[in-house]
């Protein structure tokens, strides 16, 4: 069992790295890629506590489906929709160009 | 009662009312599904006898325009989230599961019973949502009408709707896990009969499809009652995302539908054509790649509404690709027939109804799955017949193929074949009668959930509306001779049909725990001599 | 493995175990689609307006975040200690394991309770005082993604607080729980710590780099 235990804490403090890393690494200037970092780290912090701590590393093929499924179907979810959001473009007709043109105050939002 | 060995049944262990209502019964939680989803399938009939009434004639004549909104969404989520949804997994699945792959319950029996509760309470909900004076923002809840301007009582009908998607999740993890677990020992997963494979699939839609909805429906809640705007525009919201959201559940949830009912006609024709499937192995893969492949085709329900052009490209070929799957299933159907030897009992009558009218259905998805045609037929009458196709001539009918042929399992009783036979016939013309006009209608232009329409549209909606009477009669008849077989019906023996499977194998009606000795499974289903002679799964238990 | 019977569909315990550790990930894969379905509105707003949803975001308390990441982390190594203990039948060790995530559990809602205070303070809460006029709409849409998702994760939490209270009691009892249902709970409180992980970087670690 120490071994165990030793697994889990040791598994403990990885985390707790990982967690001063990605809060330091926000505060670096990497502009985009910020945004990358933090969810590449989030998925090693899961994916730790996926594998050890739900004990997915000793769980048969099967239970690993199964606990991938929830995620890939999510990102079918994630994918498809930011399919429509990333490509669309903002198309005009007369008369918002004109009022964008021209805007005069207190014009209603919409 | 059964006379002479004594023996126990499912039916007659405990009568009292405490023993049903706190059963932990597969077979007798299925029968307390039939009893609510058969009431609330009448009770969406009644709103869609209302609307076919109301559009006899052009003008509003019978409700205000109003009334007739909430018409036709009573309709719809009564009749998808109370009857469909339910129905073939619910009632047929949690029957027959345990017993076609030998085991004695599901994985979970309280899940199980817990899960009709849910579906009761939820039910009962949206019911007082209706008679308080119901809804008016079609079943589809599109902001920022619901959120913003509808004045009907959606809050509560979608509280109602929210609780029975829990009892959806829980009936699919309980098959996916039985499904895992529980086979009798030689049941290997190419042995298995196509209906659990059916079930199978429909269980990891429910599953994985679900939860969206009920995080959709919160959101949308939480826009209505606190004001603040998620899909509202003058936030800077988008009511393009409640679209997305709503049909990343929805679409998978039209396959929840159909999928069972494939998997009943799969159970079905080999039997009634006394004859191996054809293509097993692609009739159970094919029934994966429908319902995995139909999450990826959403956005085809929102071409036109400002969804990006290239995600709709991506949507309308996708869907293509979904069709491929269920087309495949119909040649295998057709192909186990060929030099078959058919009988046509009552259960195969709705078969070939079904496959007859999912085809017409299925192909008039295509049509719409073309971006440029849906263009013009979108929002009318082409839509509503194409998924009245599926859902009542594909859906439905194999809903009544299954009841008819595992009714004398069920209950121990045989229902008059006469009667069947005429019923399904007569739902087969009415059901023409009154959704093939609808086609036409929608070509013409007719918009959809519209009350009043040019006179020039008249004669297709008369034909229509007559259809739906007949189509009644179709419904109603099994209603009553199903009432006279339970009471004076002839017994049924074993295996009425003569059919493969292991449920088949244990008496009718089947005693407490399915079987007095676990089955050991030998061969794979469907197993025919050359002289039609069931060749059973497993020797008699 | 259990030292009970098995329920009578089950012909052994280790397949009674084996459908339980099944049932229990089908679901928490539907916890996955239902969290994540706000992540997908989440995404359509942050692809669409990212500059506006960096400058919300800055108003996050990043320490009470990052502290409260830690607390759930440790109360994760606390719930897999007290499975091993079960499992050893070591009970007043894995009582005490238990009483001690729950502990942390209550602490991190403490601290998000003190978080949500401060938010209130600055007119931060849509529905009641938000000050759209301040910090614009955009804005009170990530602010209503911010506590939609704590608010829901935090009720999975004190659902999780409860059933691991309960375990904790129940060890030290005449009847103690099974390994497996130890285990089971477990997997569930993991779950909301998963959850957790990947809230926080959306919601505090955003538009941190200027």
């Amino acid at each position: 069992m120490s071994e165990a235990l030793k697994r889990i804490w040791l598994c403990w403090a990885a985390l707790l790295v990982l967690l001063a890393a990605t809060t330091g690494a926000a505060f670096l200037p990497l502009g985009g890629f910020n945004a990358f970092v933090a969810l590449a780290i989030a998925v090693c912090k899961a994916l730790l506590v996926l594998i050890v701590f739900m004990e997915l590393r000793r769980s048969s093929g099967l239970v690993r489906a199964f606990a991938v499924a929830g995620f890939f179907w999510l990102l079918i979810l994630l994918t498809l929709t930011s399919a429509d959001y990333l490509t669309r473009r903002d198309t005009t007709v007369p008369w918002q160009a004109e009022r964008d043109a021209h805007p005069s105050a207190g014009s209603e939002a919409l | 009662m059964m006379h002479g060995s004594g023996t126990e049944t499912y039916l007659n262990a405990g009568t009292s009312l405490r023993s049903w209502l706190l059963t932990t019964d597969h077979k007798r939680i299925a029968l307390l599904y039939f009893a609510s989803i058969t009431f609330f399938f009448f009770v969406g009939g009644i709103a869609a006898t209302m609307i076919r009434l109301e559009l006899v004639t052009p003008a509003g004549d019978l409700v205000s325009a109003d009334g007739y909104n909430r018409l036709f969404t009573m309709h719809g989520i009564i009749m998808v989230w109370f009857f469909l949804i339910p129905s073939i997994p619910a009632t047929l699945g949690n029957f027959m599961v345990p017993m076609m792959i030998g085991a004695r319950d599901l994985a979970f029996p309280r899940l199980n019973l817990l899960s009709w509760y849910l579906y009761i309470i939820g039910g009962l909900i949206t019911l007082t949502a209706l008679l308080l004076g119901g809804v008016d923002t079609g079943w589809t809840f599109y902001e920022p009408f619901s959120t913003a301007y509808s004045n009907g009582y959606v809050v509560l009908t979608i509280l109602g709707i929210f609780i029975s998607g829990f009892s959806s999740v829980l009936t699919g993890l309980n098959f996916i896990v039985t499904i895992h677990k529980l086979r009798a020992p030689g049941l290997t997963w190419y042995r298995l009969p196509v209906f659990i494979w059916s079930t199978y699939s429909t269980s990891l839609i429910l599953v994985l499809a679900t939860p969206v909805l009920a995080m959709t429906l919160l959101m949308l809640t939480a826009e209505r009652v606190l004001h603040v705007g998620i899909f509202d525009p003058a936030l800077g919201g988008d009511p393009l995302l409640f679209q997305h959201m709503f049909w990343f559940y929805s679409h998978p949830a039209v396959y929840i539908m159909i999928l069972p009912s494939m998997g009943v006609v799969s159970e079905i024709v080999p039997c009634f054509a006394r004859k191996s499937l054809f293509g097993y192995k692609f009739v159970v893969w094919c029934s994966i790649a429908i319902g995995a492949i139909g999450f990826l085709v959403w956005g085809h329900h929102m071409f036109v509404s400002g969804q990006s052009l290239y995600a709709s490209i991506v949507f309308s070929f996708l869907t293509y690709a979904v069709a491929v799957p269920s087309a495949i299933k119909v040649f295998n159907w057709v192909a186990t027939m060929h030099k078959g030897w058919i009988h046509f009992d009552a259960p195969m009558l709705y078969a070939f109804g079904f496959i007859g009218l999912f085809t017409m259905g299925g192909i008039t998805g295509l049509f719409l799955a073309a971006l440029a045609v849906d263009v013009h037929v979108t929002d009318t009458y082409f839509v509503v017949a194409h998924f009245h196709y599926i859902m009542v001539g594909g859906a439905v009918m194999g809903y009544f193929g299954g009841l008819h042929y595992w009714w004398p399992k069920i209950t121990g009783r045989l229902y008059p074949e006469y009667w069947a036979r005429f019923a399904a016939i007569l739902t087969f013309f009415g059901f023409n009668l009154t959704f093939f006009p609808q086609y036409v209608l929608g070509v013409l232009g007719m918009p959809r959930r519209y009350q009043v329409y040019p006179p020039e549209f008249q004669i297709w909606h008369v034909l229509s509306s007559a259809g739906a009477s007949i189509l009644a009669v179709g419904y109603a008849l099994p209603l009553f001779y199903f009432a006279w077989s339970i009471l004076k019906g002839p017994r049924a023996p074993a295996n009425q049909w003569n059919a493969t499977g292991l449920e088949w194998l244990t008496r009718s009606p089947p005693p407490p725990h399915n079987f007095s000795t676990t089955p050991e499974v030998v061969r794979g289903p469907y197993c025919y001599d050359l002289d039609g002679n069931p060749q059973p799964q497993a020797a008699h238990v | 493995m259990s030292e009970q019977p098995p329920a009578f569909q089950f012909a052994t315990a280790a397949q009674q175990d084996e459908a339980s550790t099944l049932g229990m990930w089908t679901f928490l894969a539907t916890e996955v689609l239902f969290f994540g379905a706000l992540l997908a509105g989440y995404s359509a707003y942050r692809i669409t307006h990212p500059a506006e949803f960096a400058e919300a975001a800055r108003h996050t308390k990043i320490v009470l975040g990052t502290a409260n990441t830690a607390v759930l982390l440790t109360s994760s190594a606390f719930i897999a200690t007290a499975v091993e203990m079960t499992n050893a039948g070591r009970r007043r060790a894995a009582a005490l394991c238990l009483a001690l995530t729950a502990a942390l559990g209550i602490a991190f809602i403490a601290i998000k309770g003190w978080e949500y205070s401060l938010e209130y303070g600055e007119h931060l809460v849509p529905a009641l005082n938000f000050d759209a006029d301040r910090y614009g709409g955009i804005a009170q849409l990530f602010f209503l993604f911010y506590f939609f998702a704590t608010g829901l994760h935090a009720l999975h939490l004190a659902i999780g607080i409860a059933l691991v209270g309960g375990l904790a009691g129940k060890s030290v009892s005449d009847r103690p729980p099974e390994t497996i249902t130890v285990r089971m709970i477990g997997l569930y409180w993991h779950f909301v710590d998963v959850v957790w992980i990947f809230l926080f970087p959306l919601i505090y670690l955003v538009g941190r780099n200027q």
